[in-house]
């Protein structure tokens, strides 16, 4: 007998694997792609919606969603596509965008002053440097906002993206443009 | 075209390495919601009509159930499982497999055929009036031979 030497195990599944899988209807597969992918999806769709208390609902649908549709799903995109473009949709059916909220210059400055040599990210402020970057993000227009994080945090390429948008790449790109010029102003002092 | 900017690269690095505690708090109901949706689906008639009542199983539930069979057992991925139904009763089963090169893929069709009969033969009752199977012919196809583990 051809016995399988990891029992099936889904851990190290890659995504088409999984997808193909959760296709035929295997209940452990899907709940691998959730085990995968909800804390991306959490991470990207609090900082979309303007209530953290909407986030587990959108995250909960976005995964309901994708499990009664997923047996019509046959890989014309990536899996992780395919999961935001569901998720995007949850979230604007919500009509509870985080809107892009201007703060003054001085909350988004180190506590400790203008001292570039220090940094950020292993320095003690990193508490108050990420909040300075939850700020900015939500500076930015919504759009300029989902299109940064999915290129920057979730590292989708621009054709990627534009499908989870329905945008082109270049409109793509020139959200990103955008997003990145405002972000570079707005943590200046932090650089 | 987008200059690199390696301080904002860094801090989305650093977002990517935040936990998530929101979803750590959440990831139980989530499955538990995912595993309660329902699917239309179709019934198979699990058991003989005895006066008392009929059980049946979803086709889903049966899929899953085999899928998850044959992924534990074997070096293969199912890509496709099909019932013929005549009524609620199933009468075959097609099954589609990615199989691995160096795996004598006749002894895996017979393997899957093996396990995929005796697996229903513990969910679903003999309904003939011959006392047969109710699945006829289990058919395996090897659609695709990848190199080592088709699950990657």
């Amino acid at each position: 007998m051809v016995t399988a030497p990891t029992g099936g195990d889904l851990r190290d599944a890659d995504d088409e694997a999984l997808r193909a899988s959760a296709v035929v209807g295997d209940r452990e597969a899907f709940d691998a792609i959730v085990n995968r992918y909800g804390p991306v999806l959490y991470r990207y769709a609090r900082r979309m919606l303007a209530y953290e208390a909407d986030v587990p609902d959108v995250v909960q649908d976005t995964f309901v969603a994708a499990w009664q549709q997923i047996g019509a799903f046959r890989g014309s995109s990536s899996l992780r596509t395919w999961l935001f473009a569901i998720c995007y949709r949850k979230i604007a059916d919500t009509h509870r965008l985080k809107r892009a909220r201007p703060v003054e210059d001085w909350v988004l400055e180190p506590l400790a002053g203008p001292d570039t040599s220090a940094d950020p990210f292993t320095a003690a402020s990193n508490a108050a440097f990420l909040d300075a970057l939850e700020l900015a993000l939500g500076e930015l227009p919504v759009r300029q906002r989902a299109v940064w994080m999915m290129r920057e945090v979730e590292q989708m390429t621009f054709p990627e993206i534009g499908e989870v948008l329905h945008l082109s790449p270049d409109a793509v790109r020139g959200h990103h443009l955008r997003a990145v010029k405002t972000l570079r102003v707005l943590l200046r002092r932090w650089q | 075209m987008t200059e690199p900017d390696p301080f904002l690269h860094r801090a989305a690095s650093y977002l990517r390495t935040v936990p998530e505690p929101g979803w750590d708090a959440i990831s139980n109901r989530v499955r538990a919601a995912v595993h309660a949706a329902s699917r239309a689906g179709w019934p198979i008639r699990a058991s003989r009509d005895t006066g008392a009542g009929v059980v049946y199983i979803s086709d889903h539930a049966l899929r899953s159930l085999l899928a998850r069979e044959l992924r534990r057992r074997f070096v293969c991925q199912p890509t496709r499982i099909a019932f013929t139904l005549e009524g609620a009763v199933l009468r075959a089963i097609d099954i589609d497999v990615t199989g691995s090169y160096g795996t004598q893929l006749r002894d895996l069709g017979d393997d899957i055929r093996r396990l995929v009969l005796d697996t229903i033969r513990t969910i679903l009752d003999d309904l003939d009036q011959n006392g047969e199977s109710p699945a006829g012919p289990i058919d395996v196809t090897i659609t695709d031979v990848v190199e080592g583990d088709p699950l990657g």
